[in-house]
Parts: C-alpha cells; sequence; structure tokens
C-alpha cells in the first residue's frame, strides 16, 4: 500500500511536519515566486523591451505554477478520504475569500481609493502572500476542531 | 451516525495509529469516524467491518433508520 499524505506533515509545530515533505511541496511554488519576483524587475526596469517579451516575462511565473499545480494534485489525491474533503473545503473557502480581497480592491481601484502598490491589483506574490497564511490558518483551525486528539 | 469503533479498537488493544495504519488512513480520519464528526465512505466503512470481522451495521449505527422504518 502507498504511503498516505497527511496535512500534517507540512505544519510545523504538528509533531508530524516534515521539512523534506514541506520543500518536496512548496518547491515549484517558490520558484515560481522567484520568477514572478524577477519577471518584474526585468519588466520594470526595461520599459523598451517589446510587448511580446514582456507578455512572456510577465506569463512566465504561470511554468512554475503549473507543475506546483501537478504537485498539488498528487499531494491532495494521496491524502485519505477524510483530509482530502477538509481539504478541498479549505481550498474553496481560501479561493473565495482570495477573490473577495482582490474584488474589494478592484472596486476600489476603479474609485481610485486604492494608492500605492495596490493601485496596480494583485499580482503572483501579493495572491500567494494572501492564500498561503489562509491557508495555514484553516489548516491549523480545522486541525484543532476536527480530529486532533491524540488519544491513543 | 453513531459507531462502535472505539469500543472495538479498545477491546483489541489498538491505538489509533495502528488502526489507522491497518486502514491505510490518517490517525485524524480514525479519530474523527469514532467521536462521529465523519461517517467514513462505503468502501472504508467495508474494511472497518472486515477488520473487525463484523457486519457493517453492527458498527455503524444509522439514527434515522427509525424513522424509515415507519
Amino acid at each position: 500500500m502507498k504511503k498516505q499524505n497527511t496535512v500534517e506533515s507540512l505544519l510545523p509545530g504538528t509533531g508530524e511536519y516534515s521539512v523534506k515533505a514541506d520543500f518536496r511541496f512548496s518547491f515549484w511554488l517558490l520558484i515560481s515566486m522567484l520568477t514572478a519576483i524577477v519577471a518584474n524587475r526585468v519588466s520594470s526596469a526595461n520599459p523598451e523591451l517589446s510587448v511580446s517579451i514582456r507578455v512572456l516575462l510577465n506569463l512566465s511565473p504561470l511554468v512554475p505554477i503549473l507543475f506546483f499545480g501537478l504537485n498539488f494534485k498528487r499531494f491532495i489525491c494521496r491524502l485519505d478520504e477524510y483530509q482530502r474533503r477538509i481539504q478541498v473545503e479549505l481550498l474553496l473557502v481560501v479561493a473565495s475569500i482570495g477573490l473577495l480581497i482582490n474584488a474589494v480592491l478592484s472596486v476600489l481601484n476603479s474609485n481610485g481609493v486604492a494608492t500605492g502598490d495596490l493601485a496596480d491589483g494583485f499580482g503572483f506574490v501579493e495572491i500567494l502572500a494572501i492564500v498561503l497564511p489562509l491557508w495555514l490558518a484553516g489548516s491549523y483551525v480545522v486541525r484543532q476542531k476536527l480530529g486532533s486528539s491524540n488519544e491513543e | 451516525m453513531k459507531n462502535k469503533l472505539r469500543e472495538l479498537r479498545g477491546h483489541r488493544k489498538w491505538s489509533q495509529a495502528a488502526l489507522a495504519d491497518a486502514l491505510g488512513v490518517s490517525r485524524q480520519t480514525v479519530n474523527a469516524i469514532e467521536t462521529g464528526k465523519y461517517d467514513p465512505s462505503l468502501p472504508l466503512a467495508f474494511k472497518i467491518a472486515r477488520m473487525f470481522e463484523q457486519k457493517i451495521e453492527e458498527i455503524f449505527d444509522d439514527l434515522e433508520r427509525f424513522e424509515l422504518d415507519l
């Protein structure tokens, strides 16, 4: 039988946390964030670049995101049925909150209220900075509320 | 849905982790089933029944069955 994945292996402080599992899970995400930062810097530092090159540069983080998506799907598929259900529900909540924040920002932006960094809307890094802590917090809450007893 | 998984496991002196390993699920799942927070899928319920050599309905008690019988 294949070894089951557990969400706890990605959550520090649960006693089951594994740096190796966490790194394997987050690797493409980190690459994607780095790519987004580099692409953003290069794009803004070189306004003379052609539109096609800028489009390619700005969409380049999507490639590692695709790999992360595949990795994530594999991770979810190897969770047991209870943890998979919880994770799917949690991801729906996290995605909804992310969408809501983006929608609020968009409304503020269209009315000229959002300024500074927020005036251009969210990029990959900002979205990940919202979604990841939400997912981590949600996973902790779920762990505390459902089935986290250490009873033997 | 009520169940007597904890009772059966205790009778065999198995830990939640040992039962979880045997069933191929996480300990959290075993705990959630025992506390009634999660009803297992049919394949998992069959697996549990087979493991304890009992029928599914002997382990899991559907509280609504009395209403259905009417």
